[in-house]
């Protein structure tokens, strides 16, 4: 029996040996894999959480992993469901929705057609809400049943769902907001997205863990965390050195330290970001001319702007027209006009010469000081006398923005995250656009076209009105589009993910690359 | 003594309320909040319609005219309500800022342990081996020091320790690896002016006649410029020391910025970008605040270095 007590003690040991080192290896492994996390350098964190009360596209792109929308668009600018799985227009004044089922908020309270009818109908009743003017229209939600509502408008609005995929479109929790109020509500959100808002130190990081509920399972990373970091070469620094795992927008002074860079990536992603110029088109500008401002138009060369200020990503354009924006005319896309004796004479022709200089006023925040001097060379090129003025950005700002106070011409940009084509053209209608405060500028041709296009189910109709308006808005110009501009998203090479043109952050997509 | 310091205390009053006004006014003036809504460079288009920015005006109370505005705001104030963020909606600006203030304490505090550590021995270092080679390389440090603009020193020190030689983390806060870089370029950038003051000082002082004297008694030079020398070459030092606290407490908007530290410095330059008045306005208050404090406390340590100097 000795022996064999033996051999009991030692195969106890070894299992208990095998167990052990098991443990171990199972422990180092685990700690390993177990905590995975995804780090995003980011320019801008949102300060509250109230969708409906942000205008910046950085935020809604951070926001989208915690809220979601009723409709999504896919990479080609198709609609998918999200919280809605399926949904029809039933006459031009009402849309029917049918929600997913078994949607919890992080809470664990059910998501209901309760919870949308008191998000659309807030903002669609609060015009203190900046994305108010989206959902103004909204006239109720109707309650069919728990899983289904309808949609009544006041006007038809074929754009309708295009609205419901957009920054400010984050379906909201009823029971939350109404039991803590906006300012709270809005301090901690809860959400039914993929993950769940954890703390916000203010400028500094946004922690979110992953939603173990969510519908559409549970995403790779445990934690997700955007970082503020505004100065991009330490952005870069931190993607280089694995500090970050993706940069949201790469500055271009930076873009050569990706040169051989093992660890990371850049990628170009053109979204429908138009830089472009406004006229101020009022009695006693220069720019109230027609001609003079076609002569600036054609007295710039977008291509060189383009090569020198993006490293050539991105396409000049002469609308706010881009391919992932649905109704675009394109023929308007990656073409411009540039011809400066055409400039030239079209100066001559308004009255201007060597005896009677065409002096024009260049305003715009010190953030296109580049933009400015390239600009303003070309004009003097043409003929043009330029004085350049430039303001700290919170100075113009609430200079430009609010009052429409400049002379003569601004410089911008816009976007449009509907990534609808009508949504852009209603922004030069009169007076209810939002660049009729600065350019002044009224065509009831125009505005006719635009809300008949607007208020039309049939999308060839549709894209034909967009097009004979964008015929007028190029003609006249109130604005010259210069060109669509290209965002750099740094990715490090242990991850993969696809930046979208639309710049939202989502994360779910993301996961740890295959070695 | 304490009477002079209550006194000085009461001076704090008229002069805040002169800065709140200044502050409250000159930022109405100069623009509009409603900025803050509109989300910056980032937003989608650079306006909204004119109604909506009336209603958003009014919900704001900026309808009004600016005296009663102020009126109200002080009121609130005596209640301590320092009055609501519009970037961070809902948050109260006196939050706010004591949230950050720790963070920027911290930095603070490391870099001038930094200053003080290279400028004390630097500039006695210095005046004692006048117009040698030690006085010349600390001349030369001092104004490489002071030339050298910090955001580039701060970009360098990140590309040297961190990119090349991975020694420390880029940027962020929480842990003392995080601290060294930033202080270091902070510390650097102030130690500069003081190696100078200290060398100036001391070099002044070594050829009055008490020093003179002093040696003449055949004492040993290290009690000739420690006991009777530095505690009279020291008083400008401490002046700018006690002046440089209330800026470096107010943040340092570039290092804070180049680091990602989320200080009182980012927080302010944050606030003025969205004319969030609520917190740039306590912002300010509490720096003046600590102006003029950091100004009493220079006073009372000169009495503590030069017992000559007396108040009443």
């Amino acid at each position: 029996m000795r022996p064999a007590r033996s051999n009991w003690f030692k195969e106890e040991c070894m299992k208990k040996l095998i167990t052990t080192v098991a443990l171990v290896a199972a422990l180092l492994l685990g700690s390993a894999t177990a905590a995975s996390q995804v780090t995003v350098a980011v320019g801008q964190l949102p300060g509250h959480f109230d969708p409906q009360n942000n205008n910046a596209s950085t935020v809604s792109g951070i926001i989208i992993n915690i809220f979601e929308y009723m409709v999504m668009k896919d990479e080609q600018g198709q609609f998918i469901p999200a919280l809605a799985t399926s949904w029809e227009s039933v006459d031009p004044l009402t849309w029917r929705f049918t929600l997913r089922e078994g949607v919890k908020w992080h809470d664990g309270v059910p998501f209901t057609a309760a919870d949308v009818k008191f998000t659309f109908e807030r903002v669609a009743k609060d015009a203190t809400l900046v994305r108010h003017a989206y959902y103004k229209h909204i006239e109720s939600v109707e309650i069919i049943n728990d899983h289904e509502v309808l949609f009544h408008t006041s006007t038809p609005d074929p754009i309708f769902l295009s609205n419901l995929s957009r920054n400010g479109a984050s379906v909201l929790p009823r029971h939350h907001w109404e039991a803590m109020g906006a300012d709270v509500a809005a301090q901690k959100p809860i959400g039914t997205g993929p993950y769940v808002f954890s703390e916000l130190r203010t400028d500094d990081r946004l922690i979110l863990t992953a939603n173990d509920d969510y519908w559409g399972g549970r995403p790779a990373y445990d934690t997700a965390v955007f970082r503020r970091i505004t100065e991009g070469s330490t952005a870069v620094s931190e993607l280089l050195t694995g500090g970050v795992d993706l940069v949201a927008s790469v500055s271009r002074a930076e873009i050569t330290r990706f040169d051989g860079a093992a660890a990371a990536k850049v990628v170009p992603v053109i979204g429908n970001r138009i830089n472009h110029l406004t006229f101020n088109t009022r009695e006693g500008q220069i720019t109230a001319d027609q001609r003079i401002r076609a002569a600036v138009d054609y007295a710039v060369d977008d291509e060189l702007l383009l090569e020198v200020l993006q490293d050539g990503a991105g396409a000049p354009v002469q609308a706010r027209v881009s391919p992932g924006t649905f109704g675009s005319p394109l023929e308007y896309y990656d073409s411009y006009l540039y011809d400066v004796e055409v400039a030239k004479n079209l100066l001559a022709e308004a009255g201007y010469g060597p005896s009677k200089p065409a002096a024009i006023t260049l305003m715009g925040s010190n953030g296109y000081a580049d933009t400015a001097d390239l600009v303003g060379a070309m004009l003097e090129e043409a003929g043009f006398v330029v004085e350049i003025k430039l303001f700290e950005p919170s100075v113009w700002s609430a200079k430009y923005s609010s009052t429409g106070d400049f002379t003569n011409v601004a410089f911008g940009a816009a976007s449009d995250s509907s990534f609808d084509y009508g949504n852009s053209l209603i922004d030069n209608t009169c007076p209810n656009g939002v660049y009729y405060v600065q350019t002044g500028w009224c065509n009831e041709g125009y505005d006719a076209l635009v809300n008949q296009a607007n208020t039309e189910f049939d999308s060839e109709k549709r894209v034909a009105l967009l097009r004979d308006a964008t015929e007028i808005l190029v003609a006249e110009r109130p604005q010259y589009y210069m060109y669509a501009s290209a965002t750099f998203v740094g990715v490090s090479n242990a991850m993969e993910f696809r930046p979208r043109a639309d710049s939202l952050i989502i994360l779910a997509t993301a996961r740890p690359a295959a070695h | 003594m304490t009477v002079y310091v209550f006194k000085r205390l009461l001076q704090v009053i008229p002069t805040l309320v002169g800065i709140t006004l200044l502050v409250f006014v000159v930022l109405r003036l100069a623009g509009d909040p409603v900025a803050a809504y509109l989300g910056g460079e980032d937003a989608e288009v650079a306006a909204l319609p004119v109604e909506q920015v009336a209603a958003i005006r009014q919900k704001l109370g900026l309808d009004k005219p600016v005296i009663v505005q102020y009126l109200v705001y002080v009121g609130n104030i005596f209640r301590g309500d320092f009055g609501r963020s519009l970037i961070y909606q809902g948050r109260g600006a006196f939050g706010l800022l004591i949230e950050r203030l720790p963070n920027t304490a911290t930095l603070a505090g490391a870099a001038l342990v930094v200053a003080i550590l290279i400028s004390f021995p630097g500039g006695i270092l210095a005046a004692l081996f006048k117009n040698r080679w030690p006085d010349t390389l600390v001349n030369v440090y001092s104004v490489i020091g002071d030339a050298m603009p910090s955001f580039w020193l701060g970009v360098m020190l990140i590309l040297f320790f961190s990119v090349e030689l991975r020694w420390l983390p880029v940027s962020g806060s929480g842990t003392f690896k995080h601290l060294i870089l930033p202080a270091l370029t902070l510390g650097t950038s102030i130690a500069a002016l003081l190696t100078r003051l200290m060398r100036g000082g001391l070099v002044e002082v070594m050829s009055l006649d008490y020093v003179r004297t002093a040696k003449a008694k055949g004492l040993a030079p290290r009690t000739v410029v420690f006991k009777h020398a530095l505690r009279n070459a020291v008083l400008s030092y401490v002046t700018l020391l006690g002046l440089a606290i209330p800026g470096l407490l107010g943040g340092s908007v570039i290092i804070e910025r180049i680091f990602a530290w989320p200080g009182v410095g980012l927080l302010f330059i944050n606030a003025l970008g969205g004319r969030d008045m609520a917190v740039i306005q306590t912002v300010v208050i509490f720096t003046s605040a600590l102006v003029v404090l950091g100004n009493l406390l220079v006073d009372i340590v000169y009495t503590l270095i030069d017992p000559r100097i007396q108040y009443r």
